[in-house]
């Protein structure tokens, strides 16, 4: 019974199940202590060289810890874009924090859908393992990429299902972060290479470089910004502007 | 001790990533002019050169199609040349990547391009001819490197378009000209081909670098909507064919001399039907 919810489950989310069962793991693994739910929001302002003119996305995250356990959750919808769809993507994560030595490591499975129009979507799955120390933070993983077609495409373009889907395994995931304090400071900020984001994860060859901060407004809140480069080509050594997005949100932990 | 060991650690890998990109060779010699001047010069050379049109007499016709030959050495390109002659293609597509950006690359590549060659030619700009101000050598020798031409036969007439993805991006100009053309122009034509360097799909782990996401989902878009029969790209040195909705991405192998795959590709045009056959210049 469980196990025929399971695959209907990925089946209406066109989660295969590797991916699916990655996700599993982590969230059915024994959880204790207190529960903490939390809540962050953040609007997107940007432009890039093929997005004819400035668009503007949202995104609303709800996350619940129990003890080392968290589950994040997260949807976002375009409020000004030139592609006619409000829903542009959303996604799962379950992560589990420990320690090595005195190093804190934070392990994150995730499944990412994300629409860049009315006919084209992707689906990302995979895992990442997060190190913090005093002023660094390092990220690395890996993801399963799938573009397809949605609905709309394959009925108007009767688009043939073995024409439908083009995998990529295996993909680099990194994110590089220096901070000028510690993580347990009132404010913070730093630098940051990485080829990814929150609903977007770039060939390990384009990174994107970030400048961020952020502000405790007291102990539960705290406001945080973003500035985004983003170029082309530069490991091909023919760095090329490419757009910037700006962002500003607020987190909240109940 | 330990501490200052892991910031070593994780500084060192994020030279290593940043840098994944670099050839043994390499050394970063980043460009000096934009895509948008690369472009907005092809399209003042376009200005004066009129749009080639390739006239057949049947409905069938083939083109063969080469990329990253990288002179150097031109045992390869030299095989190429020789089939191109004896078989007679309609046309023939120099995808990127010529040489290695120095002149002097440009001078051998030239100099093995025979001067009274009939066989109608096209070249577009990859990568590696940017470096070392490649871009100036190869804009007097072969012009524009954003332009469509078209082969008209008895069953129609297709329209082909050469981008310049050189910079890895099509940069805002190119990208409002090739959507332009793309919906004002392609209906009025049989199959529409794109000729760029630069691969869209990743169907392996390599140094090069793609297009970023942003801009690749935007172009396959743009291809699905405007029925983009065929995507014909070089780049990654390894030949590939992927139907995704109505475009077939074609990447082909590398004509680089030293390289066991080395080879190129014909497009074969029969009653209309697209075809492709990869052919390896060491068989």
């Amino acid at each position: 019974m469980m196990k025929n919810i399971f695959y209907r489950l990925l089946e209406c989310y066109s989660l295969n199940a590797s991916g699916g069962l990655f996700i599993l793991l982590l969230l059915i693994a024994p959880v204790n202590l207190s529960a903490q739910p939390g809540f962050m929001i953040y609007a997107d302002c940007a432009q890039t060289v093929i997005s004819d003119g400035l668009y503007m996305r949202s995104a609303y995250f709800g996350n619940y810890e129990l003890g080392d356990y968290r589950l994040n959750a997260g949807i976002q919808t375009n409020l000004i874009n030139r592609n006619d769809i409000n829903l542009s993507g959303y996604c799962i994560e379950a992560l589990r924090a420990f320690k090595i030595k005195k190093t804190q490591i934070e392990l994150k499975g995730f499944w990412l859908w994300t629409a860049s129009s009315e006919f084209l979507k992707e689906i990302n799955y995979g895992g990442l393992v997060s190190m913090n120390l005093n002023h660094f933070n390092m990220k690395i993983g890996t993801n399963f990429r799938t573009y397809s077609f949605r609905r709309k495409a394959l009925r108007i373009y009767e688009i043939r299902n073995k024409e439908n889907r083009v995998h990529e395994i295996l993909n680099v995931m990194y994110s590089f972060s220096y901070n000028i304090k510690s993580s347990d400071c009132k404010w913070n900020a730093g630098l940051r290479l990485t080829n990814m984001d929150l609903f977007m994860i770039n060939q390990e060859t384009n990174p994107y470089i970030n400048l961020n901060g952020y502000f405790k407004v007291s102990s539960r809140v705290s406001l945080f910004a973003e500035v985004w480069y983003k170029s082309a080509g530069a490991t091909n050594l023919n760095s090329n502007y490419f757009g910037y997005l700006i962002r500003g949100g607020i987190k909240w932990n109940f | 001790m330990e501490f200052l060991m892991n910031q070593r650690l994780l500084l060192m890998l994020a030279i290593t990533l940043l840098l994944s990109g670099c050839s043994k060779d390499n050394i970063p010699v980043y460009l000096s002019e934009s895509v948008d001047t690369r472009f907005t010069e092809s399209m003042n050379w376009n200005a004066n050169h009129p749009t080639n049109e390739i006239n057949v007499e049947s409905d069938d016709y083939t083109i063969f199609t080469m990329a990253d030959c990288h002179i150097g050495t031109t045992s390869n390109l030299d095989k190429f040349l020789n089939n191109a002659h004896s078989l007679k293609p309609t046309a023939i597509i120099i995808d990127g990547d010529l040489t290695g950006g120095l002149s002097e690359d440009y001078t051998v590549f030239e100099d093995h391009f025979p001067k009274d060659y009939v066989i109608p030619s096209f070249f577009l700009v990859g990568n590696h001819d940017l470096w070392y101000n490649g871009w100036s050598e190869f804009y007097k020798r072969f012009g524009s490197s954003s332009y469509t031409f078209t082969v008209r036969t008895s069953g129609g007439t297709d329209l082909f378009i050469c981008v310049d993805t050189g910079g890895n991006t099509l940069g805002k100009l190119q990208t409002e000209w090739l959507t332009q053309i793309l919906q004002s122009e392609r209906s009025a034509y049989r199959r529409c081909i794109i000729i760029t360097h630069i691969n869209l799909f990743r169907h392996r782990h390599t140094e090069s670098t793609n297009l970023v996401e942003e801009e690749l989902c935007s172009l396959l878009n743009l291809f699905t909507v405007n029925k983009v029969d065929m995507v014909i790209t070089g780049h990654d040195h390894n030949a590939y064919a992927e139907e995704f909705g109505v475009t077939t991405y074609i990447q082909v192998d590398a004509l680089e001399d030293g390289l066991s795959n080395a080879g190129y590709m014909k497009l074969e045009v029969k009653n209309g039907i697209l075809g492709y056959k990869f052919v390896n210049v060491n068989e």
